[in-house]
């Protein structure tokens, strides 16, 4: 069982940081272009948008790099479940507002916000969420006492 | 945590000082105003555009999209897609002092107001904005040209 949770963390780790890696590298040469996108949802302006376009690459890479190498993995796992997490958002409320506009998920000109981009990043969120809460789970270590 | 967000951060903020596409600090730290649409600009309609277009002082930014621009556009005019307002080339090496008519195509363009806005805050002087758009030069039979981006 120890050996099933351990092999899912390390499958889910694997996922996360190869698709965070991927969305973070296609969108941080294309920063102009990713605002538009992110303005587009009609939650923030464009200056705010253009802040988003900067950092946002930049927290994916880092954050996918960080998932894979298994550094702080607790911190990384919530920082992961936050981007799934606001990214759903940000897709749910344009799907519930019927908005007609490109994703920017995986590039700037990515596919349209429908259902099955609804679905996709709700699995996502659920895939973040499991991998959070097996991290979490983990058998604490045992501190050695002094005396 | 905070420190990851604040690492990213930096990360994003050194690599588009560099890649083609990315926002420059200056830009970021100097954002489009929040009221640019609203600034003092002169909205003019496309008779009184094409009494300027005659005059032949008056600079015409058409901010639709390359692709557009280069089916039609009004002759002489430049282009300055709305797409790159939040780079360092939007208006760059224009004439401050020269008239400037600003366009979209659709009437009433958002786009044009925030654009016109962008181009008070960057020193033009006198900026106008076509409010019936391309669509009403269009309307009315004024000259187009085709062909070219800038």
């Amino acid at each position: 069982m120890k050996g099933l949770r351990r092999n899912a963390v390390i499958m889910l780790r694997l996922i996360f940081g190869a698709i965070l890696i991927y969305a973070g590298a296609v969108k941080a040469g294309s920063s102009q272009e990713f605002a538009f996108a992110i303005e587009n949802y009609r939650v923030l302006n464009l200056n705010l948008s253009a802040w988003v376009a900067v950092w946002l690459p930049s927290l994916e890479l880092l954050t996918g790099i960080l998932l894979i190498s298994g550094f702080w993995p607790k911190s990384i796992s919530i920082v992961n479940v936050i981007i799934m997490f606001i990214f759903f958002c940000m897709i749910l409320q344009a799907y519930i507002r019927n908005l007609d506009i490109v994703c920017g998920c995986f590039s700037a000109s990515s596919g349209t916000v429908n259902f099955t981009k609804l679905l996709e990043n709700g699995l996502l969120l659920a895939g973040g969420v499991i991998l959070t809460r097996l991290v979490f789970s983990g058998k604490p270590k045992i501190k050695k006492s002094a005396t | 945590m905070s420190i990851i967000a604040l690492a990213s951060l930096i990360m994003g903020i050194s690599v588009n000082q560099f890649v083609p596409g990315g926002i420059r600090l200056k830009r970021l730290i100097s954002p489009i105003p929040a009221d640019a649409a609203s600034r003092v600009f002169i909205v003019i309609s496309a008779e009184s555009a094409f009494l300027l277009y005659k005059g032949n002082e008056t600079l015409f930014v058409d901010i639709r999209p390359h692709e557009d621009f280069g089916m039609d556009h009004i002759p002489g005019a430049l282009s300055f897609p709305y797409s790159t307002i939040l780079s360092d080339t939007f208006l760059l090496n224009l004439n401050h002092q020269k008239k400037m008519v600003i366009y979209d195509f659709d009437p009433a363009s958002k786009n044009a107001e925030i654009a016109a806005g962008t181009a008070l805050d960057l020193g033009f002087k006198q900026v106008f904005v076509m409010h019936g758009g391309f669509s009403e030069w269009l309307g009315n039979h004024y000259p187009v040209e085709s062909g070219g981006r800038s």
